[in-house]
C-alpha cells in the first residue's frame, strides 16, 4: 500500500547541501521535503574536517571568493554560535619548503585584511623559539611560524539543525528513505519520485513542482534516475581520530607529496588529514586503507615528531562530489559548486542538481540554489538563511545555571550545550533523563530520548553522527546496549530489534577502528569483543 | 632576502584575477617597506595568548601534556570509580569521568568560565586508590589534582 | 628454590595457590587488574567451539545439552591449538579429570572468601545479562549464580530508579524477546518496585554496593523484599549486591524473598562481579601464606644452564631485584599488558617471545592493524594470538624448541584461542594456571 504525499520541492540527499537547500526553501514559505536514504550527514558531510574556514587560498585567485567565504562564515557563526569553536592554526615553515616565509606572510597579510568579517584574528610572525614555546611538540628544524585562526563546527549537527529548522517552518524530512525512481509525465518533465523507506519496507509517492538532487556523490546515481548523466570525480578523503586533543592548536603539516594537511582540534579529540583521492570505489562500503593512513600519520611526523606517541581511536572516511576535471590533479581541482536545471542543459526539466562545493559555502550554495528554484516556481522571497538563528542558537546558554537546575554534571552540561544551544533545557525538561548513557563525551539519556522523539532519529548506529554517543575510546562498549534500550523505550523496538541494532552499532564502530588499529586500541577492542560477544548470544547476529 | 622571498615567482604566476595581482601588489610593497623601515613591536606570543585566551587556549604545559597522554590510554574499564566508591570516596567528578575530561574538556571548560565548578566542594582525597587498579597504569591522582588547579 | 608467578589475574592466583599448597616457595608479582577484573560473573569451560555457534543456548533449552565436559571434549577435536588440546591432546578423559580437579581446588580456595564457584558440570544455567539477553553459564560467581532462568516460573526485577546502566523495564523487554527467540514458553516477567530503603540508592552501582556490605543495610533490603518472592521464582537485582560479603548478603535476601536470588551479569564499567572475584583472588593468595609484592616487572632476564632468572620489579616504593630458579608468566594478553603494542607491532614485552595466531601464523612483528580482517563476527588473527607452549606450558620459540628454561606460562598469554568468542577464557585461566605450577615444581625437583 502506498501513501501519496504532494509538495513543491522534493530534496533528494540530506546532507548539508540538501538540508541546507531545505531550510531556505521552508523559511521562504516553499512547502517542501527531503528524503536522505540513510542518516542526515552521514555521507560527505560526516567525513568532513569540520571547518568552516575562510578560503584563504582562493586569495590568489580571486579575492572576491575570499571575501564571500569570510562572510559567510560569520553568517554561520551568527546563526548558529553554539556550534562553533575557534580553532587557532599554527603554521611551520621549513628550511626546505618551497614558499619562503616572506611570500607566506604577505598571503596572510592580504587574509587578515578579510578575517574581521569572520571575527578572525589578525596572524602573527613567530620565531622559532617563539612557536616551540606554544607548542613544544612541533619539530625543532623549523625556520619559524605563523598563526592565524578559522572555525570548526560540529557538520552533522549543522546538518541536523538545519533539518530541524526546516521542519518547524513546515518541511517534512524522511530519513532511511530512498528516491527508488523518479515519477515522469508523458513529456518526460520529472514529477516527484517513489520513495521506499528502508526500515519498513512500505513506499510513498512524493508528487512535486520540482526535485533538487542533493545527492552528493551519489548524484549521479539520482540523475540516472532521470535519464541524466551528471559526472564528477569523486574525491576520497580520510582523517584520524586521536582519543583526545594533540595540540588546541592545529598545525599544519606537509605530504610527502607536498600536499597540505592538518592535525587540528575537533570537539573534544583532535583529527589529522586529509587525502584527496579520485574514488572509483562503492560510495557504500567506503574504507581506509593502510597506505592512506600511513600516509597522513607520515606527515604530521614531519610538524609533529612524537605524534605516534598519540593514541588514534579511529578513522574516518568520506567522498567529495568534485566537479569534473580533466587532466588535473585531484587537489588542483576546482572547489566551486555547479547547479544544473536538467531542463536547460539535459532533457529532464523538473529536476535540478547541486554538485560540487564545500562545508563553509554551504550556505551560499543553498541561497543560490533556492533563488533560482524560486525565480522557476514563480515564489518572490527573500533569503533570510543568514539572519535568523538555527536551532538552539537563539541565545547564548548557562551552562552552570543548566547544571544546577538539572542536577546534572558540568561536562554534560557543556556538550549538550554544544549541540543543542538555548534549547538545552527543552531536551532536558522531561522526566528523569539524568542518566548518563555515553560516558566518553558524555550524553544523557534525555539527549537521547529527545533526539527519537523530536529529531527523527531511527537507528542505534546513527548515535555517532547525531550526538557523538559511541565515539570516543570505549566506541560503544560502555553505552550501545542500555542506548539502544532507551531508543526501544522512544520507537516501540521488541528486545530483538534492540539486540541487533546493538550488534550493527559494535560492528559500525570496527570498521571504522580495525584499518587503523595501534597502540592502546588493541586492548580496548579486546575489551570492546569481550562485552558484545559476551551479552550477545547468537553470534550470528553479529554482521 | 631571497631565501625569506623564495617561491614568489611561483605564486605569482598562479594568480588570478586583476582584483588578485592588485591585491598581491599593493600588500607585499606594504610588507617590504614594513619590512625595511619599522621594528616589529609587542611580544607576539603575548599577542597570540591575549588572542586567543578567550577560547581557553593557553601556554602548554608539559607535565600536562604528559599527564593527558598517559590518561588518553584510559580503557573505559571503570575499575577506578568502582574503587573509589568502595573506599567512600565522592570527588566532584569520579575517577572515569576526571580521566575522560582531562584534555578533552579542558578549553571548553576555560572558555565558558567553568573551570572553576571543578574546584568547588568536595574534593578528591588523594588516596589513589583509583590508580592502583588501573590496567592502563594512569596516575589518576594526578589527574584529580590538574583538573581542580584548571584556570 | 624460588618460583616467581608473574600476574594476579586468575591464571596468575591459581598457580600461586597451587603452589603455596604444595609448599613450594612461591613469590607472586602482582600488578593492576586485567581482564579477570572485568569479567561479567559468568565462567565457562568451553562455551561454544569455533565452529559451533551458541549451539550450547538453543540445544540446552530442548534437552540435547552438551554438558560441560561434552563441549571440552569437542573443543579438543575441533580446536588443536586451543591451549586444552595442546595440554591433553585429544585425551578428553585427560581433560575432564583436570576440569573436575580444577573447579575443585578453585572452590576449596576461594570458599573461605564468599567467592566459590556455583553450578556443576551437568547442566549450564542460563542467566539474564543487564540488557536482557540471556547466556547459558556452567559456573558463575555468587552475585549472578542463582539466577538461572531455565526452569523457573516465574522472573522478577528489582527495580532501581536513577542506578547507571540498569533499568528493570530494559531488563523485562530483552528477556521476553530471548525467552521467545529460544522457543521458551514466555514466563510473566514483573517488576519490584519501591524496595531501597532511603539513602541506598543512587547512580553509582559501586556506591549502592559498598553500602550494602553494611549488614544493617543489607537487613534493611532484606525486610523489603521479604515475600516478593514466591515458589518458582526467580528474583534479579542490579549489580549491587554488596562487594564483601555479597555470598552472604544473597542468601539473606533470597531467604527474605522466598526464591532465588541473583544480580544480572553486568559489564565495564559496571563489571562488579569481576571486580569481585579479583579481589577474593587477593584475598585467597595472601591468606595461602604466599608472599605478594604489588607490583610491576620491568625487565626479566632468563637465567641460561641452571642459573637463576632475574626480575627487576616496579614497586609503589621502589624497584626491587628477585631471582627465581623457575618461572610462571601469567600476564594476560593486551588489557593485562602481557601482550603489548611498541612501535604500531605487538610484542610480548618481557622475554620477546614469538606470538603466534591461532592458525599458526606470527603476529608479532607485525602491525597490529594488518593482523585483524574486516567483519566484527568473523574470527581476527590478532584476538587469538599469543605465546605458543607445549603440553607442559613452556613457551616455544620460533623453530619448535622451548624459549628459555624452566620458564611456564598460563592464562591468557597463551595463544590459540579467541576468549571473547569462544568464551573459554576463564576456564584456560584455571587449567593452565593449575598445569603450568605443576610444570613448574615439577622443574625444580
Amino acid at each position: 500500500m502506498t501513501q501519496l504525499l504532494r509538495t513543491r520541492v522534493l530534496v533528494i540527499g540530506g546532507g548539508i547541501n540538501g538540508t541546507g537547500a531545505l531550510r531556505d526553501l521552508a523559511l521562504r514559505g516553499v512547502p517542501c521535503m527531503l528524503v536522505e536514504k540513510k542518516e542526515l550527514g552521514s555521507g560527505t558531510t560526516w567525513a568532513s574536517s569540520g571547518m568552516i574556514h575562510g578560503g584563504l587560498r582562493y586569495l590568489q585567485k580571486d579575492p572576491e571568493v575570499t571575501r564571500h567565504s569570510c562572510v559567510d562564515s560569520g553568517a554561520i557563526q551568527r546563526i548558529a554560535p553554539h556550534l562553533v569553536f575557534r580553532i587557532p592554526f599554527l603554521m611551520p615553515v621549513f628550511p626546505e619548503d618551497p614558499i619562503g616565509p616572506e611570500i607566506v606572510e604577505i598571503g596572510l597579510e592580504m587574509y587578515d585584511r578579510f578575517v574581521p568579517l569572520k571575527n578572525g584574528r589578525p596572524h602573527t610572525r613567530l620565531t622559532r623559539e617563539q612557536a616551540l614555546t606554544l607548542e613544544p611538540a612541533l619539530s625543532p628544524r623549523i625556520d619559524c611560524a605563523f598563526t592565524l585562526d578559522e572555525w570548526g563546527i560540529d557538520a552533522a549537527r549543522l546538518c541536523a539543525a538545519n533539518a530541524l529548522d526546516a521542519v518547524e517552518h513546515g518541511a517534512s524530512v524522511f530519513t532511511h528513505s530512498e528516491a527508488v525512481e523518479l515519477l515522469r509525465e508523458a513529456g518526460g518533465r520529472v514529477v516527484g519520485a517513489r520513495v521506499r523507506d528502508r526500515l519498513r519496507g512500505d513506499e510513498t509517492t512524493i508528487e512535486a513542482e520540482l526535485v533538487l538532487n542533493a545527492g552528493g556523490p551519489w548524484g549521479p546515481d539520482v540523475a540516472e534516475l532521470a535519464g541524466e548523466k551528471l559526472k564528477l570525480r569523486p574525491g576520497k578523503g580520510i582523517h584520524l581520530v586521536f582519543e583526545r586533543r594533540v595540540s588546541n592548536l592545529a598545525i599544519y603539516a606537509r605530504g610527502v607529496d607536498g600536499r597540505d594537511m592538518f592535525t587540528f582540534p575537533h570537539e573534544q579529540n583532535s583529527m589529522a588529514g586529509t587525502t584527496d583521492d579520485d574514488y572509483y570505489g562503492d560510495l557504500d562500503k567506503i574504507e581506509t586503507r593502510e597506505d592512506e593512513a600511513a600516509y597522513v600519520l607520515e606527515a604530521m611526523e614531519r610538524s609533529i615528531p612524537r605524534v605516534r606517541d598519540h593514541r588514534v581511536v579511529h578513522a574516518i572516511q568520506g567522498v567529495r562530489p568534485t566537479l569534473y576535471g580533466f587532466g588535473a590533479y585531484e587537489d588542483e581541482l576546482s572547489r566551486d559548486y555547479r547547479i544544473i536545471d536538467h531542463g536547460q542543459e539535459g532533457s529532464a526539466p523538473g529536476i535540478w542538481t547541486i554538485t560540487g562545493g564545500k562545508l563553509a559555502a554551504y550556505r551560499l550554495m543553498a541561497e543560490d540554489v533556492t533563488d533560482r528554484l524560486c525565480g522557476a516556481l514563480g515564489v518572490d522571497a527573500r533569503c533570510r538563511t543568514a539572519q535568523l538563528p538555527l536551532p538552539g542558537g537563539e541565545a547564548p546558554l548557562d551552562h552552570a545555571q543548566l547544571a544546577k537546575r538539572f542536577g546534572i554534571g558540568i561536562a554534560a552540561a557543556l556538550r549538550l550545550g554544544f549541540r543543542h544551544g538555548a534549547r538545552a533545557p527543552r531536551v532536558l525538561g522531561g522526566p528523569n533523563g539524568q542518566r548518563t548513557v555515553c560516558a566518553c563525551e558524555p550524553v544523557l539519556e534525555a539527549e537521547l530520548r529527545h533526539a527519537a522523539a523530536s529529531e527523527g532519529l531511527r537507528k542505534l548506529v546513527d548515535c555517532p553522527l547525531r550526538m557523538r554517543l559511541g565515539n570516543g575510546a570505549c566506541q560503544g562498549a560502555s553505552c550501545a546496549a542500555f542506548a539502544a534500550q532507551v531508543l526501544a523505550d522512544e520507537l516501540g523496538w521488541d528486545g530483538a530489534r534492540a539486540v541487533r541494532e546493538v550488534a550493527e552499532l559494535a560492528a559500525a564502530r570496527w570498521h571504522d577502528v580495525a584499518p587503523v588499529l595501534a597502540g592502546q586500541q588493541v586492548a580496548q577492542m579486546e575489551i570492546h569483543r569481550a562485552v558484545f560477544f559476551g551479552m550477545i548470544g547468537a553470534l550470528e547476529v553479529l554482521p | 632576502m631571497k631565501r625569506g622571498y623564495r617561491g614568489f615567482l611561483r605564486e605569482f604566476t598562479r594568480t588570478g584575477s586583476w582584483r588578485a595581482i592588485s591585491l598581491q601588489v599593493r600588500t607585499g610593497a606594504a610588507h617590504m617597506l614594513r619590512q625595511l623601515f619599522l621594528r616589529r613591536s609587542g611580544d607576539p606570543v603575548e599577542q597570540f595568548l591575549a588572542h586567543y585566551g578567550p577560547d581557553g587556549v593557553r601556554a602548554p604545559d608539559l607535565a600536562a601534556r604528559a599527564l593527558a597522554l598517559e590518561a588518553s590510554q584510559c580503557v573505559v574499564c571503570g575499575l577506578c570509580s568502582l574503587e573509589c566508591a568502595r573506599v567512600g570516596g565522592a570527588p566532584p567528578l569520579d575517577p572515569r569521568e576526571a580521566v575522560i575530561a582531562t584534555s578533552r574538556l579542558e578549553t571548553d571548560l576555560l572558555r565558558e568560565g567553568l573551570a572553576g565548578e571543578l574546584a568547588s566542594g568536595a574534593a578528591c582525597a588523594g588516596c589513589d586508590a583509583c590508580s592502583s587498579v588501573c590496567p592502563a597504569h594512569i596516575p589518576i591522582a594526578r589527574v584529580q589534582d590538574r583538573l581542580r588547579a584548571l584556570r | 628454590m624460588t618460583i616467581a608467578v608473574v600476574g594476579g589475574g586468575l591464571a596468575g592466583a591459581v598457580a600461586t595457590l597451587a603452589l603455596a599448597e604444595r609448599g613450594a616457595e612461591v613469590v607472586q608479582i602482582a600488578g593492576p587488574p586485567g581482564a579477570s577484573a572485568l569479567a561479567a560473573g559468568a565462567f565457562d569451560l568451553a562455551a561454544a567451539s569455533p565452529g559451533v555457534p551458541w549451539l550450547a543456548a538453543r540445544d540446552a533449552l530442548r534437552g540435547n545439552a552438551l554438558s560441560a565436559l561434552e563441549r571440552l571434549a569437542l573443543l579438543l577435536w575441533e580446536a588443536p591449538s586451543h591451549p586444552y588440546a595442546r595440554m591433553f591432546g585429544r585425551d578428553a578423559a585427560a581433560a575432564a579429570s583436570a576440569a573436575r580437579a580444577g573447579i575443585a581446588a578453585l572452590s576449596r580456595w576461594l570458599a573461605p572468601h564468599g567467592a566459590a564457584l556455583q553450578g556443576d558440570f551437568a547442566a549450564s544455567a542460563l542467566l539474564a545479562c543487564s540488557p536482557g539477553t540471556l547466556r547459558p553459564v556452567d559456573f558463575a560467581t555468587p552475585g549472578p549464580a542463582g539466577g538461572d532462568l531455565s526452569a523457573c516460573a516465574e522472573i522478577a526485577l528489582i527495580d532501581a530508579p536513577g542506578l547507571a546502566g540498569y533499568d528493570a523495564r530494559f531488563t523485562a523487554r530483552g528477556l521476553a524477546a530471548e525467552l521467545a527467540a529460544l522457543g521458551l514458553a514466555q514466563k510473566p516477567v514483573r517488576i519490584i518496585q519501591n524496595v531501597w530503603p532511603e539513602g541506598l540508592l543512587d547512580a553509582q552501582p559501586a556506591s549502592v554496593a559498598a553500602r550494602l556490605d553494611a549488614p544493617a543495610a543489607g537487613e534493611a533490603l532484606a525486610r523489603a523484599l521479604r515475600g516478593c518472592g514466591g515458589a518458582g521464582c526467580v528474583v534479579l537485582a542490579p549489580p549491587v549486591l554488596g562487594i564483601a560479603r555479597t555470598q552472604a548478603l544473597v542468601a539473606q535476601l533470597a531467604e527474605a524473598a522466598g526464591c532465588a536470588v541473583a544480580e544480572v551479569l553486568s559489564f565495564p564499567p559496571y563489571a562488579l562481579a569481576g571486580y569481585r572475584f579479583e579481589r577474593a583472588l587477593r584475598a585467597a593468595v595472601r591468606a595461602s601464606g604466599a608472599r605478594v609484592i604489588d607490583g610491576r616487572v620491568r625487565a626479566l632476564h632468563a637465567g641460561q644452564h641452571g642459573a637463576s632468572h632475574e626480575l627487576a620489579i616496579e614497586t609503589r616504593t621502589g624497584a626491587q631485584q628477585l631471582a627465581a630458579r623457575a618461572l610462571v608468566l601469567a600476564t594476560g594478553r593486551f588489557t593485562g599488558g602481557g601482550l603489548a603494542p611498541s612501535d604500531g607491532e605487538v610484542r610480548e614485552p618481557l622475554l620477546g617471545l614469538p606470538l603466534h595466531d591461532a592458525e599458526g601464523r606470527r603476529i608479532d612483528g607485525i602491525p597490529a592493524h594488518r593482523s585483524v580482517r574486516k567483519g566484527y563476527a568473523t574470527w581476527q588473527p590478532l584476538y587469538t594470538a599469543g605465546v605458543r607452549v607445549d603440553p607442559q606450558l613452556r613457551p616455544l620459540a620460533p623453530r619448535g624448541e622451548p624459549a628459555a628454561e624452566r620458564v611456564f606460562c598460563a592464562g591468557e598469554l597463551i595463544g590459540g584461542f579467541d576468549p571473547a568468542r569462544e568464551r573459554t577464557g576463564l576456564g584456560v585461566a584455571l587449567l593452565t594456571g593449575l598445569a603450568a605450577a605443576a610444570s613448574a615444581a615439577q622443574a625444580l625437583q
